[in-house]
């Protein structure tokens, strides 16, 4: 049984971004399936953190079962090139499903309450 | 007791008693900084809801993300570099 979760990640920009955001997308596809990776890229941040005035701001929504939630934050919280991580349960808005096959004729797309708006 | 003044919620629009409609009018999200300084003073501190007239459950979930927002520098804990 599944649910959905959102995770924040924060990418130490010393560090290589796109192979850390890379990881975690395939560790999290591992336990279930990434429906959204929202990449802000370098912003600079409110307070420093680890004495870095910028981070690597990633957005991943996904679901997972729960027993793989533990083993993501491990993994953030011991990886170094990740500042500061964030993992949510989140409702994902019923979106058309992505087929690759034959696509399916899309049922009528109710839009969510939280919309995706381009920061 | 206020019978002139009704309040008027922010995040929802509506009057403050039954104001929690389905789609709410404010996209209150921890990502959506831009909205949540609005609900924050020049030193950073939350502004409380007397002062702008949201709702109990519109403040809750806004003070919520604000919280979150802070956690991931989106915002300051507190703004000393304001004079």
């Amino acid at each position: 049984m599944s649910r959905d979760y959102e995770m924040a990640l924060i990418v130490d920009t010393q560090e290589n971004a796109d192979e850390t955001v890379k990881h975690y997308e395939s560790l999290i596809a591992e336990h279930g399936t990434v429906v959204n990776v929202d990449r802000w890229g370098v912003r600079r941040l409110a307070y420093e953190i680890q004495k870095r005035q910028q981070g690597d701001y990633t957005f991943f929504l996904f679901q997972a079962d729960p027993g793989a939630i533990a083993g993501v934050d491990r993994a953030c919280r011991l990886d170094e090139a990740v500042l500061r991580h964030l993992i949510l349960q989140t409702e994902i808005p019923p979106q058309e499903e992505v087929v690759e096959e034959s696509p399916e004729s899309p049922e009528d797309v109710s839009d969510g309450s939280e919309e995706e708006d381009a920061e | 007791m206020n019978r002139g003044r009704v309040k008027v919620c922010h995040i929802c629009e509506g009057h403050s008693g039954a104001c929690r409609f389905e789609e709410n009018r404010l996209d209150v999200h921890y990502k959506n900084d831009r909205l949540l300084r609005r609900f924050v003073t020049e030193r950073g501190k939350i502004v409380p809801r007397r002062m702008t007239g949201t709702c109990a459950k519109g403040q809750r979930s806004l003070v919520r993300a604000i919280k979150r927002a802070r956690f991931l520098a989106l915002m300051p804990y507190v703004n000393d570099s304001v004079r």
